[in-house]
């Protein structure tokens, strides 16, 4: 018996220092560890509940546990009294609570009934960690990442994306890069970028790429990209590497937009200022021109402006000479048969060629007004209307037009039949009076152009003279009839703004051929 | 033999203009003869021959009157051409002409024009600058073409 009382001794030894050790893990735990009896009256409450409540063990004992409760949680306080006394057990049940000072903190509780030794419900113990950083970190956290989402899809709003491995294989592509490329998602992924490169750039315009991000450097630039279907397209790109914690390349995420338009604005704009600056140009050339034929005819308005005064002073002085009103005829024969004449002849010629002047300068002007109607042209009887218009002229100067087969055009009609008629006008105008006018009119198309000859066997033009022949009032031969030296600088004038050309050869003595070039007619396909 | 006075050659495209020249250097008491070319080509032919026959001057000596704006060949081609030919060089040549330009009157001078005088249109002006020319003509010795 000693035996079994000594062992009893021996197990009530054991089970104090098992209740002293089991204190003390609920003395030093940092949970609070609290019971409570089936009524939800606090029995017992440790420091870790001091420490995340606020409440002393004296102020908390005793006292109801609601008093922990925030008022919008009160309804679980039953819920977990009802659940304790069926014997349930509630693991990890995150809620909130108040502490004593009203600061609210989220926690963590795991809840089990305390039964007695016949294993009767007698109380309830209730574990509680505070999860209020951890639920905070956690909140962060998802707003980070919904962050980065929401950023995301803006980026794939608005720009091309590709991320590419550290080998420069494409590991992710968005919608935008799939549809400008024409590539399929499919066809990209794992290829590299050269599936896109236009060979447009030189070898170096890549490798300072690859030197930048390989380093480390963000590369900017504009790139010039070859679509699925071989059209090009211009992308202004970023690539920003992403690199490991040992500094080794990750990523290169690349970010692009779509600049094709801007780059053609860009040419256009570059097209348009070099036009202008021609323009301007041959403005000036024709206020020089212009300025200069006008005071001609101005310098013998007033030079022979002075003869009539000069003639005028004669008679008057014969008149004043005279006796009994009579005056000597001898006097007054050379101011008024010679030099009264010839003055008012000049002056007269002076005010008619500033007046043509002046017309043909408007007219010239005036075209750089008129709306054009660019249609397809049918040349062939456009040239058969020009010839049957100037039939009168052709025969009468037994001169022989001969036309061939002439493509179409693109042009307006009226304009481009004037700049036609004003070619074989000067053909006549300039025959060699030696042999009878042959004149041929050709066309083909070259490069998109319908480019068409009229061709003669008339005076012909020295090679010095043919820069001229187009400069405005430059008349090549001012003897030859009559013209106000416009004829041909309307042709040209017409002709560029339709998006054509005009230019000349010729070999004096043999013949002119004047080349009209204009935009061909598209040819359907199944015409070639 | 005392050299005989310099031909002046008047190339001018507009007849009123080369009568107002001819009348004022005339007034002016110029006894030269005078000779009137309606563009370059045809004083460039007078001077240099016409299809490779030269032209013989031997002994003559002139003063080109010369306006720019020619047809067929342009004044200062006319000068350019004058100017770079050996013999021909020696010819004063007088741009007489209503441009202003200063570029063009430039050009005039690194090509070697002797005088530059713009045809003014105050009739007065114009005759003074013409009756002036003349004097500089009858004062100039004028160099004659040597026979080849």
């Amino acid at each position: 018996m000693a035996n079994t009382e000594k062992s009893r001794a021996t197990e009530a030894e054991a089970d104090l220092a098992g209740r002293l050790q089991l204190a003390a893990i609920i003395e030093s735990s940092d949970d609070a560890i609290i019971s409570k009896t089936l009524d939800g009256v606090i029995t017992s409450w440790n420091p870790g509940a001091e420490r995340m409540f606020g409440y002393t063990v004296s102020e908390a004992v005793g006292k109801p546990m609601l008093m922990l409760f925030p008022p919008d949680r009160v309804d679980e306080e039953q819920e977990i009294l009802t659940r304790i006394r069926r014997g349930e057990r509630m693991e990890h049940f995150e809620t909130a609570r108040v502490r004593k000072d009203g600061g609210r903190i989220e926690v963590s509780v795991t809840i089990s009934p305390i039964k007695d030794v016949h294993g009767r419900i007698v109380g309830v113990s209730k574990i509680a960690r505070d999860i209020t950083e951890q639920k905070r970190s956690e909140r962060q956290l998802l707003d980070a990442v919904r962050e980065m989402r929401d950023i995301r899809a803006a980026l794939d709003e608005h720009s091309i994306v590709a991320i590419t491995d550290a080998a420069g294989k494409i590991t992710y592509v968005n919608d935008k890069f799939c549809s400008i490329s024409q590539y399929s998602r499919e066809e990209l992924l794992g290829k590299d970028h050269r599936i896109i490169n236009s060979g447009l750039h030189p070898k170096d315009f890549f490798r300072n790429l690859w030197t930048t991000i390989g380093k480390g450097g963000v590369w900017q630039g504009e790139i010039r990209n070859r679509a699925k279907d071989g059209s090009l397209y211009w992308v202004a790109t970023t690539i920003f590497p992403r690199f490991n914690e040992a500094g080794k390349p990750l990523q290169y995420i690349s970010i692009r937009t779509d600049i094709t338009q801007r780059k053609a604005d860009e040419a256009d704009l570059q097209r348009f200022a070099a036009d202008l600056a021609e323009k301007n140009k041959e403005l000036e050339t024709i206020v020089y021109t212009v300025s200069h034929d006008l005071r001609s005819p101005l310098v013998n308005v007033q030079g022979f402006g002075k003869q009539l005064n000069r003639a005028c002073e004669k008679i008057q002085a014969a008149i004043a000479g005279g006796r009994d009103g009579q005056v000597a005829a001898a006097d007054l024969k050379a101011p008024v048969e010679v030099a009264i004449p010839q003055a008012l002849r000049f002056i007269n010629a002076g005010v008619t060629k500033m007046e043509m002047l002046l017309n043909g300068l408007l007219r010239y002007s005036r075209l750089g007004r008129i709306a054009f109607t660019i249609q397809p042209l049918d040349v062939n009887e456009l040239i058969s209307e020009i010839t049957a218009a100037m039939r009168f002229q052709i025969d009468e100067t037994k001169s022989e037009v001969r036309v061939e087969a002439l493509p179409g055009c693109l042009g307006d009609r009226v304009q481009t039949s004037q700049a036609f008629a004003n070619l074989l006008d000067n053909a006549i105008k300039y025959r060699d009076p030696k042999r009878p006018l042959r004149v041929t009119i050709s066309g083909a198309v070259r490069d998109g152009m319908s480019v068409y000859s009229v061709s003669d066997n008339g005076i012909g033009i020295a090679p010095d003279h043919q820069s001229k022949a187009f400069e405005i009032f430059h008349r090549l031969n001012p003897e030859n009839g009559s013209g106000e030296g416009l004829g041909l600088t309307i042709a040209q004038r017409v002709l560029e703004r339709q998006g054509g050309r005009i230019w000349i050869e010729s070999q004096e003595g043999v013949g002119s051929t004047f080349f009209v070039a204009l935009p061909t007619v598209a040819v359907p396909a199944n015409a070639v | 033999m005392t050299p005989e006075a310099p031909v002046i050659l008047i190339v001018e495209d507009d007849e009123g203009h080369a009568i107002l020249v001819r009348e004022v250097l005339e007034t002016a008491g110029l006894g030269n003869r005078i000779r009137h070319f309606r563009d370059g080509q045809a004083v460039l032919d007078f001077l240099f021959g016409i299809g490779g026959v030269p032209a013989h001057h031997s002994g003559h000596s002139f003063v080109v009157l010369l306006d720019i704006r020619l047809p067929k060949v342009d004044g200062i081609e006319v000068l350019r051409r004058i100017k770079s030919d050996s013999e021909m060089r020696k010819l004063p040549v007088i741009m007489l002409t209503t441009t202003d330009d200063s570029r063009e009157v430039d050009r005039c001078h690194q090509l070697g024009c002797s005088v530059y005088i713009q045809k003014p249109v105050d009739y007065e002006k114009f005759a003074e600058a013409v009756r002036r020319l003349g004097l500089f003509i009858m004062l100039l010795l004028v160099p004659p073409i040597d026979g080849k």
